[in-house]
């Protein structure tokens, strides 16, 4: 651009250059003192011309008078002389002079001429028979001297012309030139120009290439060429503005199942490979169905699908089905075949106002899928909606209910099974709403997990249990949850030093508690918090044992001090023989790993009677004691209590 | 010394039959559109008694600036009642010339008998010579107010 931008300029510069001197050289090769000068030239000739017919007029005169020798002849020959000697006077003064000085010859004939015509003016003052032939003799000499001088100053006149003419064809060659520069400048200019232009136009052409590209990456997901978001809104922008009475909008949410472990299998360019050939197939899918239909990735793993159609064209549930059924067939990827299931939330929009939410409900009919199991299809209904509008409603309470307390810690009490005395309390967070009523921690806990509220709940659980539980004997101990986010957020340490001081619990009172699946996110770190709070004296519990992997790993890596069996055993035992044997296993390995091992959820006799034969020591569940707020535990006599259970237990013995 | 005074003779008798001398002689025929019915005959004398006028200028035929006293033909045209477009003026030496008439009044021509005080005679080119103001206008310097440049004049006839 700069290059050209040099050439506009010098070629600029040369056509006014070149202006410039044509404008000069016009206004100076035709000034006026020129065609002046020139004017004079022609008078000189025509001086002469008329020098030499008064002569002849004279030599007229003269004939007539020598044959007449009358007084008016006589008259009319002197004026005729006058005439002449009037002429003399022009050619010796002015333009003629300037001619006869310029020649010398001529200048010398001239003066000859000038003494020749006064001398004959004597000779015509006395004209007799005898001085004819003087006279005569005397004008032919005038004669020949005019005949040169008139004779020179055509010639002179006519070389002039002709040096004129000359330089004049000059002069227009010039001139030509100089057009012809101009010309070629102009053309020059031109095709810079229409470069330039040509420049501008390509320049434009890819600007307009680059914005219909941004507009199409804008639009589309980089990975699989489908859709995104973005034009999924459009689309239904549109649907919503032109939506006909006989057409109608069906949104399929889509999920593939266990994507992620795909991904941790295959890395992710065998996931990438696995999502570019679902995209393949979800494109020929849409367009095997009449309408103006949309393939769309909105997620990692998550695609929605729109169809817009005509209701005859339409039988929602067959295309679902049909749907879910490409998913029986492997699909072919870079890196092979791979078989892969998906869940399916799906919602219709019959009029223009449904499809404000139509593609929100199947988000939400694909979230309620996905927790039935994978491989479910669902059709949005009305109380999917009104459980996510309670989730979003607990969501949207939970740092208030937080803060003023709403959220408090209930105790259930874990029992010696054989003996039937209370060893320790479970803190469990209960939230009574004053609209909706009790809010399971199942529901909540979640949400906070989700919000981050988990952090201020577990902060608030610990310090109430540890405070609680300092109404009770000495010998009972207290159990806390720690979540995830707690363990990862690396003040832990600090919060429950902090506590145990500002609280006064003796640390060997205080267990806290975390499930298979903290641990398993990171065992080092993990691992690495529990030995420290394990060497301030607090006892480390794990929660849910046996519903998860159950690795063996990070069961050796740690010091467990408790393995808490989960109720999922409970009813198993009920039913299989087997799970039976798998207790025995747990508990030998609780006894290796010198952890105490405690029996969740037990709620009936028969199941404490079971894990009191198996030969388990601790158990917690609603046989025993509900969760019941402080106010009710310290009500409680210990003593008594105590009795009651053994008794029970004692009872349960005999049957 | 003989030739020298016959030339002197010669001089004095070829001056005396010129007209320069004699201001009552006729020396200017005016005719055709004009007040009169017969063309009319004008001396120096004649002329003189109009309104005169003068202009310095240089001329083709001239060394230097020279003055020339005479009378405007714008005025000599209104004094003869000419109505005519054209004026054909015709010279001694037969020379003739067309002079529109708008020149007078547009360029001032005059008609001079005067040259740097002295009546001219044929041999100076009078008695009548029409000048145009060639110094004051430039551009009349070409062969076209050259070529109305009439210098010994006799008659005027308006056409």
């Amino acid at each position: 651009m700069r290059r050209v931008n040099l050439w506009h300029v010098a070629i600029l510069c040369g056509f006014l250059i070149t202006h410039f001197v044509f404008w000069t050289y016009f206004y100076v090769s035709y000034s006026i003192e020129q065609e002046q000068a020139r004017s004079l030239e022609y008078d000189t000739v025509w001086s002469s011309t008329n020098g030499r017919n008064e002569f002849y007029r004279l030599s007229a005169s003269l004939n007539q008078y020598l044959a007449t020798r009358t007084p008016e002849d006589l008259d009319a020959l002197s004026v005729k002389y006058e005439i002449l000697l009037a002429r003399l006077e022009t050619w010796n003064s002015g333009n003629f002079r300037r001619f006869l000085n310029s020649n010398r010859e001529m200048s010398n004939v001239f003066s000859q001429l000038k003494t020749e015509v006064t001398d004959l003016g004597f000779a015509l003052e006395n004209i007799s028979e005898s001085t004819v032939t003087d006279i005569h003799a005397r004008m032919e000499k005038i004669a020949s001297k005019i005949e040169v001088i008139a004779g020179k100053s055509y010639q002179t006149s006519i070389e002039r012309f002709a040096d004129e003419r000359a330089d004049f064809q000059d002069r227009l060659m010039t001139e030509k030139r100089i057009v012809m520069g101009l010309l070629v400048l102009a053309t020059c200019l031109l095709a810079v120009v229409m470069r330039q232009n040509w420049i501008l136009k390509q320049a434009n052409a890819q600007i307009a290439g680059d914005a219909d590209q941004l507009s199409y990456m804008a639009k589309h997901d980089a990975l699989t060429g489908l859709a995104n978001r973005t034009l999924v809104d459009e689309h239904l922008r549109q649907a919503k503005a032109n939506l006909s009475d006989d057409e109608v909008v069906l949104a399929v949410a889509l999920d593939l199942d266990g994507f992620k472990a795909i991904n941790d299998t295959l890395g992710h360019a065998g996931g990438d490979a696995l999502l570019i050939a679902l995209a393949k197939r979800l494109n020929l899918f849409v367009d095997g169905i009449s309408g103006q239909n949309l393939a769309a990735r909105v997620g990692g793993d998550e695609f929605m699908l729109l169809f817009w159609c005509r209701k005859k064209d339409l039988d929602c549930d067959s295309t679902i089905r049909f749907l879910s059924g490409q998913f029986n067939a492997p699909l072919e990827t870079t890196i092979g075949s791979l078989l892969v299931g998906t869940s399916i939330g799906y919602a219709i929009a019959i009029e223009r106002d449904d499809l404000d939410t139509v593609v929100l409900n199947a988000d939400l009919a694909l979230t309620e899928a996905k927790l039935v199991g994978p491989g479910t299809d669902l059709r949005f209904s009305t109380p999917m909606r009104t459980r996510m509008e309670r989730r979003l409603r607990i969501e949207r309470e939970l740092p208030d209910a937080l803060a003023n307390s709403l959220i408090k810690p209930h105790y259930q009490l874990q029992y010696n099974i054989v003996t039937g005395e209370p060893i320790g309390l479970k803190a469990l967070a209960r939230w009574n709403h004053c609209d909706i009523g009790p809010v399971s921690p199942s529901e909540f806990i979640p949400i906070a997990e989700a919000s981050g509220d988990v952090v201020e709940l577990g902060r608030l659980m610990l310090r109430s249990a540890c405070r609680d539980v300092q109404f009770l004997p000495d010998h009972m101990r207290v159990s806390v949850n720690l979540s995830m986010i707690q363990l990862l957020n690396d003040d832990v340490v600090a919060l429950v030093r902090d506590t145990l001081e500002q609280t006064g619990l003796d640390p060997r009172r205080l267990k806290l508690e975390v499930t298979e699946s903290v641990i398993m996110h990171n065992v080092e770190l993990v691992a690495g918090v529990l030995s420290k709070l394990q060497a301030m004296g607090v006892s480390i519990s794990l929660d849910d044992f046996g519903t998860g992997y159950s690795a063996l790993s990070y069961l050796s890596n740690f010091k467990w001090d408790e393995l808490k069996i989960d109720r999922s055993f409970v009813l198993a035992c009920e039913s299989s023989p087997k799970a039976l044997n798998i207790i025995n296993v747990i508990m030998s390995l609780a006894d290796k790993m010198n952890a105490d091992l405690l029996v969740e959820g037990l709620e009936t006799r028969e199941q404490a009677k079971t894990f009191q034969r198996l030969g388990c020591r601790f158990g917690q569940g609603y046989y025993f004691s509900k969760p019941i707020p402080v106010e009710q535990l310290r009500e409680i006599p210990f003593n008594e209590v105590e009795e009651i259970a053994a008794s029970n237990l004692s009872v349960a013995a005999h049957i | 010394m003989l030739r020298i005074l016959a030339g002197l003779i010669l001089v004095f008798s070829l001056g005396s039959v010129s007209v320069a001398a004699d201001l009552d002689k006729t020396v200017l025929t005016i005719s055709g559109k004009i007040g009169s019915e017969s063309p009319i005959d004008l001396s120096i004398r004649q002329l003189k008694q109009l309104s005169g006028s003068s202009v310095s200028t240089s001329t083709p035929w001239h060394d230097g600036e020279v003055t020339f006293e005479g009378v405007l033909l714008s005025t000599l045209m209104n004094h003869v009642g000419a109505t005519g477009q054209n004026a054909d003026l015709v010279a001694l030496n037969e020379y003739r010339s067309t002079l529109p008439i708008s020149d007078f009044q547009e360029h001032r021509p005059l008609l001079a008998f005067i040259k740097d005080e002295s009546y001219m005679t044929i041999r100076d080119k009078g008695p009548l010579f029409v000048i145009y103001p060639f110094d004051d206008k430039p551009e009349l310097k070409t062969e076209v107010y050259f070529s109305r440049s009439v210098w010994q004049v006799r008659t005027i006839e308006i056409r």
